[in-house]
């Protein structure tokens, strides 16, 4: 049996390709306030392992629906020969270029793809929508109506009163908010439409919630990993021992803050990969590091030991030293020699390491001092860049591909979202953090990303579910990439995706 | 390739080819690695749950195509770096065991000197790797052990890798700072990876050396006649030094008497320096001079057992901790978690098989409107309702009325369901109007001009020929049914429609915002 097929069919301009883009979460449709920008079916197959579980078909809109309906009335007088007059329609006019729109987006259907008929609820209804509603029904393929809710105003009663009369099931769908639930919920709808159907769209709706588990837990590792390289990020400068560190300071500063930036860019690209946007815009103030603690200032020479452990070097030498003056005394000193010969090793390595910076070999110090930015010490500093993280991975989880703005990230939510982190969890991630700070030259064990990537999957479920219903407060914005700028305020709804800027949003077929 | 040569290739080969897979990856979009990696984890679906022996095979997989020889390099560099490790060790073992038990015949080689070389030093150094291969959790809990450790571990011999491989040809010298994950130092399963690797060429360099000692203790004791006597200026009687051979001698001493030296011997091969070098309590007579030379198979058995079998079982640790580091290392290599979840999930895709097909728009010629012209002579207008807009003719009139100064003089229908023989009714009535009234014609600004509307707009203006002005006003309705502004947006496409017909009578008229 082959896959079933839906085609999103309508007038032009009624966001046919925004539920496309959305189902399909493809980021290639293209939405124009244009009409007639689609005028070829583009086929959105659904597949599990190459094996196609559904697929979408995006149509051009009706152009002559009218004259093509006075057509096909003037040859079928029977409800009978309905059908072969449309597939008749589709066979004569093909070649005509008379209606190029009805024939290529009634071929699918006369191939058996049920019909998902969409209408903007947030126009008034009108009756030359009639026509076209008339030609699906004659096509005699299961159909659902789509109210798809474009703008603030709302006609969904008279709307929902002219469907009910030519379709089975009547849906409010709004393809630039839908929740993946909600999505989820369309898909097996369609599954109503055939009794047949209904496996295979079923079995897509695992997959697909199967699939959208896995895509926050591989962001919620990809966050693990940007955390932990941020928290132990260190950027360091050897400096000469007379000089004086402060004035290097400033350009260490810098060179440490564009690093965890980019770092967090980074972090931020492979979230939006991982929910297939692609060169997503984004607006999103940049992390702020308080400088307090953050700079360090250690010793450093040629050989590359730490002072403890040039200490240890001394205490040992010392130690073997005093061993030797055990060993004379046969043993009668009670390993004292070795006890003090190790102490004065250590104390004179300990006074001795700052000198080893003023001795030149060949005009090359020996030694020197070595200014060094991170890790952050701040215990703040770890939440503010879980908390900024956690609330662009909500907000990208809950665009849809229909939106073309960018994707505007508010502070003061980035700062709540770390907030409402709870207490047993934070008790956790800070054993993990605590860790992480102390890891030497930011080399961690991979065990600790893979913990922290728990944790964070754990917060991640309850995060997105309560930051829904947060702060929704900035202002529209226009999109870089919008045909045309909007000013429109957004839907005040419960669905909706958090602080996103309003762009245009509307989309013809 | 089956799953056996998997279990042939070191796994260390694997983690460097792992590595440099992941860095060419970092180039490719998530979507084509996961319709890369999907079918090759399908593949292995009998792997399910090893995830060591699906990274391996993945890599075979992988580099099918394009072989890497990274690994293979990196694991034969280790190999020339052990073997050279080796001949150093026994070179220097060869000569400290000829220096130390060089004799000329005045002094008896120092049976306390070769113990404290070849047993005292060993034993202090094994400690000290004993220390570095402690657990790092565990040194956390003893105050002060951390850093001996890293001094330790900076001290090691194996450390002499790297430093060696500086001379190393490029290729063999990438490798192998590939292999100690030194441009990934920053990850700590390199880092266990790397201090086994270095501890286990100390082994190799340790056992090479005792080996060395031995087979030159061998040497002289084969080709020259060796006296053995014991000196100390500690106040240590024969008995004592007795037992404390006879401890030593612990390991061996019960299946291995003969290499016990007696209390006699021990007696008779004291000697004080003040005698040169003579042994005063040595028995006269050649036969029993022989006695001299018996602490050889002690010092053999010493060396064997404190040099030699440490380091042969520290080696064993150390390669068994490294194959274990290399095993964790691989799985929580950076990136293989991200192969695992490519390979063992169902790769779901949803976009489009085909390009979308865009209207040309190239050719289109927009034609400007002329200037609004309605006709002030001709106070009669002909509205033409286009698609049903839900407004009575009066509401038109007083519009009409106040924005363009016309009356309405009829309100005709067209582009509604009922059928096309309307518009053409309509066509004709306006086209046969005797007194030729302005034509106006009102659309819904919401709804999109469609091909259905230029087909009427063509019909209209061969009816009336290509002189008459034909004025379009999209209109806007509020839920009350009152004309308001129509949307910006909605003119634009309007706008931009009308212009593409390149017809120069057609005017383009939205209402103001005061008009509405």
């Amino acid at each position: 049996m082959s896959a079933p097929a839906f085609a999103v069919v309508g007038h032009p301009n009624k966001g046919k390709s925004s539920i496309v883009a959305t189902l399909a979460q493809d980021n290639s449709v293209q939405i124009s306030p244009i009409p007639g920008t689609t005028v070829k079916c583009r086929h959105f197959p659904m597949k599990v392992d190459g094996e196609v579980q559904y697929i979408l078909v995006d149509t051009p809109g009706f152009q002559r629906a009218r004259q093509a309906l006075a057509w096909m009335r003037a040859r079928a007088s029977t409800a009978a020969e309905r059908v072969n007059v449309v597939r008749q329609f589709v066979e004569e006019h093909e070649q005509s270029g008379r209606f190029p729109d009805e024939c290529e987006l009634l071929k699918p259907l006369l191939d058996g793809a049920g019909i998902l008929y969409v209408i903007d609820g947030s126009r008034p209804y009108g009756e030359e929508y009639e026509a076209e509603m008339e030609i699906l029904r004659w096509t005699g393929q299961p159909s659902i109506a789509l109210i798809n809710m474009i703008r603030k105003d709302s006609y969904i009663d008279e709307w929902t009163a002219a469907l009910e009369q030519y379709f089975k099931i009547v849906r409010v769908f709004n393809a630039m908010t839908a929740e993946f639930q909600k999505r989820l919920e369309l898909l097996k709808a369609f599954g109503q439409l055939r009794e047949e159907w209904q496996a295979p769209l079923a079995r897509a709706v695992a997959t697909l919630e199967e699939d959208r588990r896995a895509r926050q837990r591989r962001s919620a590792l990809a966050i693990a990993e940007m955390l932990a390289e941020m928290i132990t990020l260190t950027v360091t400068k050897r400096i000469a021992s007379d000089e004086d560190p402060s004035t290097k300071e400033a350009d260490l500063a810098r060179d440490y803050r564009t690093k965890l930036r980019k770092r967090e860019q980074k972090g931020r690209r492979q979230i939006e990969k991982i929910y297939d946007y692609e060169n997503l815009q984004r607006e999103e103030a940049e992390i702020e590091v308080i400088e307090q603690d953050l700079f360090s200032l250690e010793s450093w020479n040629m050989w590359g030991l730490k002072k403890n452990q040039l200490i240890a070097t001394g205490a040992l030498s010392g130690a073997a030293l005093g061993s030797g003056f055990d060993l004379a005394v046969g043993g009668a000193s009670l390993l004292l020699g070795a006890a003090i010969g190790s102490v004065v090793g250590g104390t004179s390595a300990w006074f001795s390491y700052k000198r080893i910076g003023e001795v030149k070999i060949l005009g090359l110090p020996l030694g020197g001092q070595e200014l060094r930015v991170g890790p952050a010490r701040n215990l703040n500093f770890p939440y503010v860049v879980l908390g900024r993280a956690l609330y662009h991975h909500a907000a990208v989880m809950h665009r849809t591909h229909a939106q073309r703005d960018v994707l505007c990230l508010d502070t003061t939510a980035e700062d709540a979202s770390a907030r409402s982190i709870a207490e047993s969890q934070r008790k956790q991630l800070e054993r993990v953090f605590t860790r992480l700070r102390n890891s030497e030259n930011g080399s961690y064990e991979p065990v600790l990303v893979e913990r922290l990537a728990e944790i964070i999957d754990e917060i991640m479920i309850k995060f997105t579910q309560t930051m829904l219903t947060t702060s929704i407060t900035a202002p529209p914005r226009t999109s870089a990439t919008a045909n045309l700028p909007s000013d429109e305020p957004e839907r005040a709804d419960d669905q909706q995706p958090p602080r996103r800027a309003a762009g245009s949003q509307r989309s013809v077929d | 390739m089956n799953s056996s040569n998997v279990a042939d290739r070191p796994i260390l080969a694997d983690l460097v080819d792992l590595s440099i897979q992941v860095d060419r990856d970092a180039a490719l979009n998530p979507p084509e690695l996961r319709r890369r990696d999907r079918p090759i984890g399908q593949k292995l679906a009998h792997l399910a749950g090893k995830p060591q022996g699906q990274l391996r095979q993945w890599l075979r997989e992988i580099s099918r195509d394009k072989p890497t020889q990274a690994g293979a390099t990196a694991v034969k560099t280790l190999h020339r770096m052990a073997l050279i490790l080796a001949a150093v060790g026994l070179i220097i073992g060869w000569g400290a065991a000829l220096a130390i038990f060089a004799y000329d015949g005045t002094r008896p080689v120092n049976v306390v000197n070769v113990l404290a070389a070849f047993v005292g030093v060993q034993l202090l150094l094994l400690l000290l790797t004993a220390i570095v291969a402690l657990p790092r959790n565990l040194l956390q809990r003893l105050p002060g052990a951390r850093p001996v450790q890293d001094l330790l571990g900076w001290l090691s011999p194996g450390r002499l890798v790297p430093a060696v491989a500086r001379y190393l040809p490029a290729e063999h010298r990438l490798a192998l700072e590939a292999a100690l994950g030194r441009h990934k130092a920053g990850h700590m399963a390199y880092g266990q990876v790397q201090k086994w690797l270095i501890l286990r060429f100390s082994q190799i360099l340790a056992i090479a050396f005792n080996i060395g000692a031995l087979a030159g203790c061998l040497y002289l004791v084969t080709v020259s006649d060796l006296a053995f006597g014991w000196s100390t200026t500690l106040t240590v009687d024969s008995q004592n030094f007795h037992s404390l051979i006879t401890q030593l001698a612990w390991p061996w001493r019960s299946w291995l008497p003969g290499a016990v030296p007696s209390i006699e011997v021990i007696d008779a091969t004291r000697y004080f320096r003040f005698d040169h070098g003579i042994l005063p309590n040595a028995p006269d007579g050649s036969a029993d001079v022989a006695t001299l030379g018996q602490w050889w198979p002690f010092l053999l058995m010493a060396i064997a057992c404190y040099g030699l079998l440490p380091r042969l079982g520290l080696f064993v640790l150390s390669q068994w901790r490294l194959d274990a580091a290399l095993k964790t290392a691989l799985v929580h290599a950076p990136g293989a978690l991200q192969i695992l979840d490519r390979m063992n999930r169902a790769l779901v895709e949803t976009a489009a098989t085909e390009p979308e097909v865009r209207m040309k728009s190239g050719a289109i010629q927009e034609v400007p409107f002329p200037a609004h012209s309605l006709d002030r002579n001709r106070p009669n207008a002909y509205l033409i309702n286009w698609a049903g807009i839900n407004a009575d003719e009066e509401q038109f009139d007083r519009l009409f009325k106040q924005t363009m100064g016309v009356a309405l003089e009829r309100m005709l229908h067209a582009g509604r369901m009922d059928s096309i023989d309307e518009d053409e009714r309509t066509i004709d009535e306006v086209a046969n109007a005797a007194h030729n009234p302005a034509i106006l014609v009102a659309v819904k600004s919401w709804e999109p001009p469609l091909l259905d509307f230029m087909d009427f707009l063509d019909s209209l203006r061969a009816a009336v020929g290509s002189e008459r002005l034909i004025t379009v006003t999209p209109i806007m309705l509020d839920q009350k049914r009152e004309f308001i502004p129509a949307d910006p947006d909605d003119l634009d496409v309007w706008k931009k429609r009308l212009q593409s017909r390149g017809d120069s009578r057609i005017d383009f008229l939205p209402l103001s915002a005061e008009a509405a």
